[in-house]
Order: C-alpha cells, then sequence, then structure tokens
C-alpha cells in the first residue's frame, strides 16, 4: 500500500484505517452517539461508558456504565420515528435516579435527598453525500433535588433545575473505518425553582419557620462546548477519541459546568 | 408506539417539577387601619359621658385579651428580633452584586438563611398554659417578604387552645382567636396595630371579641364609637394596662383624639384643644 510509505504515510494510514480487516462499519452501522441513528435490531454495544442493546430495527435502550459504580441508576430509550429519504428524526427519553444514601459504603445516617433526572431530546441526521452526516438535536432536561424528608435536621427543601440545550454534529467520514466528527453543544437556557424551609428554635417555646420560594433563570450566559474527534470503527471495535473544549455539559443531566476548560472526549465500545 | 414515547416524556417532565409552594396572601386589614385614621367624633360634655359609661366594659375586655396581647407583641418582638431586613444583595464569589435586590436574612445560633421576595416566616409561639406542659395552645403568625420594605406590613394568625393565667386573680384564660396585626414600621416593632377576633374563654364562661388596638408612644388606643356613628381615640398608659382593676386607674393618664386634637384627663375631667370638659 502507498500509505507504508515513510512515517507520516504510516500514521496516516493507521488514522484512516486502511489496515484492518474491512467489513461492516461506518456505513452499516452509523454512529449512534451524536445522531438520530439507533442500534440494529439485536445489536449489543458493550463499552467503557456506555452499554447498550437494538430492541428493534428503530428502538434501543442505553445506560451510562460508570455511574451505575456510584449507584448512579439510568437509562435512555431512543426511537427512530421517521426516516423520509435521506433523513432520520429519532426521539430519545431518559431517567436517572440516584440518592446519597445508596453510595457504596454510605453510613446508616447518611442523608435521604433523591435525586432524579429526566432527559428529553429530539434528533435529526441529514444524510446528503454517502461520507458526510449533519445532525442536530434540541433537548430538554428536568433534574429535580428532594431534600424535604432529611432526618434530623430541620432543613426541608425541594429544588428542580430544567435546561433546554441544542446540539449540531457534523461526520465526515474518509473511509469505511475512520471519520473526522464536529461536535458542539450549547445551552439555550437553564432555570432552577426552588422551595425549602427552615426551622430554627428562638426559644425553648418559640420556633421560627422560613419558608423560601425562588424561581430563578439562569439562561441569559452563552455556555456550550465543541469537540473535535476523530471515529474508528472496525467490524466491532469502535474508538472514539478527540478534544474539545467550554463549559462541559454533564451527561443525564445536561448541566453546562460555569467554567469553560479543555476536556478529553474517549469512547470506547464493541458492537454485535 | 414510538408517539407514545414523546408522551411518556411529556409526562414525565411534568411529574418531575417541583410543586412550587407558593406565599400565602396576607389578609385585608383595611377596616384595622381605618379603626385608627383620624378620629372624626368631637369630645364633648356628652361624649365624655359616653367615653366612661363604657370605659369599665372596655377595663374587661382589656383585662380578658391582655394575656394574648402581650403574647402577640411578643411574638413580633420575636421575629424581629431574628430576623434583620437587609437591602442589596451580598455579592457571591467576587461576582457583583445586584443593586436593585434586596434579602431578609433570618438568623439565629449562627445559622443564616436567606428569604427573597416570595419568601414567608411563620413564628409559632407555645402559650403559658395552666400548669400541663401538654396542654398549653400556642399562637402561630405569618410575615410574607415583599420586594420593597422586607417584610409586608401585615402579619396574621391565630390563637389556638392558648392558655394562661391571670396575674391579677388568677383566672384561667383560654384564646382561640384570629390575630391580625399591622405593623408600619418594623424598626418600630412595638407600634402596630392589633385585631385579636373570636373567642375568649375565662374561667370557664366564653366570650365573643372583637378587640382592637393601636400601640405607639407607650400608650394602646382604643376606638370609642359615639351614637353618630363618629369615632374618638382613647389612649391608655400602657404600663399600667395591666394592672388596672378600677376606673379611675384608666380615667388617670387617659389621652382623648377627637377631630380637633389630643385631650389629656386626669380624674375629674380632660384638657384640650376645646378647652376643659368634665366627666
Amino acid at each position: 500500500m502507498s500509505a507504508t510509505k515513510g512515517p507520516w504515510g504510516l500514521a496516516a494510514a493507521v488514522i484512516l484505517g486502511l489496515y484492518g480487516p474491512a467489513h461492516a462499519w461506518h456505513d452499516k452501522q452509523p454512529a449512534t452517539d451524536y445522531s438520530a441513528s439507533v442500534l440494529l435490531d439485536g445489536e449489543m454495544r458493550l463499552g467503557l461508558f456506555k452499554a447498550g442493546f437494538g430492541l428493534t430495527d428503530w428502538l434501543q435502550l442505553e445506560t451510562y456504565t460508570v455511574p451505575w459504580l456510584l449507584r448512579v441508576a439510568n437509562l435512555s430509550a431512543k426511537a427512530a420515528v421517521w426516516r423520509p429519504g435521506d433523513w432520520t428524526f429519532a426521539l430519545e427519553l431518559g431517567l436517572m435516579s440516584w440518592n446519597p444514601k445508596n453510595l457504596p459504603g454510605a453510613s446508616e445516617d447518611a442523608v435521604d435527598v433523591p435525586v432524579v433526572g429526566v432527559p428529553l431530546t429530539a434528533h435529526a441526521t441529514w444524510h446528503p453525500a454517502p461520507e458526510l452526516r449533519l445532525s442536530g438535536a434540541l433537548g430538554y432536561t428536568v433534574t429535580k433535588v428532594d431534600a424535604s424528608d432529611v432526618s434530623d435536621a430541620d432543613l426541608s427543601a425541594v429544588g428542580a433545575v430544567s435546561t433546554g440545550r441544542a446540539a449540531l454534529s457534523l461526520e465526515y467520514r474518509f473511509g469505511r473505518v475512520f471519520a473526522a466528527v464536529l461536535e458542539g453543544h450549547v445551552m439555550l437556557y437553564e432555570n432552577i425553582r426552588a422551595d425549602g424551609s427552615v426551622t430554627t428554635e428562638v426559644d425553648e417555646d418559640t420556633t421560627l419557620t422560613t419558608y423560601a420560594d425562588s424561581d430563578v433563570d439562569l439562561g441569559k450566559a452563552l455556555r456550550g462546548h465543541a469537540t473535535l474527534s476523530g471515529m474508528w470503527s472496525w467490524q466491532e471495535f469502535n474508538l472514539r477519541v478527540g478534544l474539545g473544549y467550554g463549559h462541559y455539559r454533564v451527561p443525564m443531566i445536561s448541566f453546562f459546568v460555569p467554567e469553560p476548560f479543555v476536556v478529553p472526549e474517549l469512547a470506547l465500545f464493541w458492537r454485535f | 408506539m414510538r408517539w407514545l414515547m414523546a408522551a411518556l416524556g411529556a409526562t414525565a417532565l411534568t411529574g418531575c417539577a417541583p410543586e412550587g409552594t407558593k406565599a400565602p396572601t396576607p389578609p385585608d386589614t383595611q377596616a384595622l387601619r381605618d379603626t385608627f385614621t383620624a378620629p372624626s367624633g368631637r369630645l364633648t360634655a356628652q361624649s365624655a359621658q359616653a367615653v366612661v359609661s363604657t370605659l369599665e366594659a372596655r377595663l374587661q375586655e382589656v383585662a380578658d385579651v391582655a394575656s394574648l396581647l402581650t403574647l402577640g407583641t411578643g411574638a413580633v418582638g420575636a421575629l424581629t428580633g431574628t430576623v434583620a431586613v437587609e437591602h442589596g444583595l451580598s455579592a457571591a464569589d467576587g461576582e457583583a452584586a445586584s443593586s436593585a435586590g434586596w434579602a431578609l436574612e433570618s438568623r439565629h445560633d449562627g445559622l443564616t438563611v436567606g428569604v427573597e421576595a416570595g419568601g414567608w416566616v411563620v413564628l409559632e409561639r407555645r402559650c403559658p398554659g395552666w400548669g400541663d406542659p401538654d396542654e398549653r395552645g400556642q399562637i402561630a403568625l405569618t410575615a410574607v417578604a415583599t420586594s420593597a420594605s422586607g417584610f409586608a406590613d401585615t402579619l396574621w394568625g391565630a390563637a389556638r387552645g392558648c392558655r394562661a393565667i391571670r396575674g391579677a386573680d388568677g383566672a384561667r384564660l383560654r384564646y382561640d382567636a384570629d390575630i391580625r396585626l399591622v405593623v408600619p414600621d418594623f424598626e418600630r416593632p412595638s407600634e402596630l396595630m392589633l385585631q385579636i377576633a373570636g373567642a375568649v374563654t375565662v374561667d370557664g364562661a366564653t366570650r365573643e371579641y372583637d378587640f382592637r388596638a393601636r400601640f405607639a408612644e407607650g400608650r394602646a388606643f382604643l376606638s370609642q364609637r359615639l351614637d353618630e356613628g363618629q369615632s374618638l381615640l382613647l389612649g391608655l398608659d400602657f404600663e399600667k394596662l395591666g394592672q388596672a382593676q378600677t376606673l379611675e386607674d384608666l380615667l388617670d393618664g387617659l389621652e382623648v383624639v377627637d377631630a380637633q386634637g389630643t385631650w389629656t384627663c386626669d380624674l375629674q375631667g380632660c384638657t384640650g384643644p376645646g378647652g376643659e370638659i368634665a366627666w
């Protein structure tokens, strides 16, 4: 192969996936992370950070694996609801549930504060040419924190953060194995609503309960991040490596970190 | 099936939104305020007789509600003593503070709780009781934070099964009444208007009261209705109010406010803008 001529040629050959078996990859099993595509019927995905299963050719279930180590239960269902021509439209509904008292090794008097997150995302992908896919998404996430039943405390609070977000991605294939992916997320708005109360004892006969009810719209600050990555897809093994910058979006709860920073992108999984 | 997901999503999102406890709305206290606006009546020889003839009944009324008066005004003191009104939000992490904003901070034992507009506080105070610590009853007062000046000037609540023993004669008092308070200036919480409407039971005998008083400048002002539908304000020395036993105790040092101005009274009569009037 001509790509082996010299070290740069070798590197280019590795990146573009000219070595290794060439079966069904990007074109047959399109990436599902940043698009409206779903896993194939009966297809499994197992990886470092995600696992998934294609229930049918239009419906998949996925879960983030690492959060389970902290007893963060999470599951999402994504359905490709419409596929007219070069387009695919999908809806994705997730559920995340966590409570600090369920943390491994948590003591019996650990606080009981259920946290529930529900992200809903609408995806659209346009496939105008064999080597190009453009995807967009609009998402809405509500994360509710319930501290109304904290034992041995006079604090009671219920709060919810709702976030609206948009995402765009461009995937360009340089072959059946390698694709470059440019992906961006931007927060459209963020709203925090909290109701809470604290009871204090003024003296032995008098208590004062302070109730707070706040509704804060934090959507004025622009937050987002962009990632450029390379995606390798062999017959079963897939690897995505890249680098991003910006207000990192925490998966599942879609919280955009207030301060921007450089964040590596890494996904490693098998599809079979 | 596919579209069912969208419906499920919408349902799940709706269910996740917090229920949102809304601040209670203060009751209308305009009638209480009207009671103590500039009196329309005039103190004359005839109206002075009306004052004297009803003053004894007022003395009974004051004696019956005095314990609840003390508890209510004490509750306001406890409220204002633990809640500091602060204008301007404190800067967080070096960010610019909102000069247009404001916050209330409830402080006690080192605990500080910020309450912005939309917040409210409920103060609950156990009553002295008759001796059984489990049956003392309580009064509860609610105050709502506003965006203009800290608390709204109206506090309200109720006494429920509130028991006390009258110091003067050892009578057993029980209060089941609604309480309205108007505090125009929280910098001077002792100057307020108060209404107690409900049942007062004294040694088993229950009377219904709609007692209204304004406390200012060391006096308790009571409204005195005249036959013509006009009214006077009677200003009783607050210190003497609790100990007053006889009609003379109330007359000596009484102030009467009428449409002309303020009259000062003693055991013989009153002196004021219209000259002298004997009882």
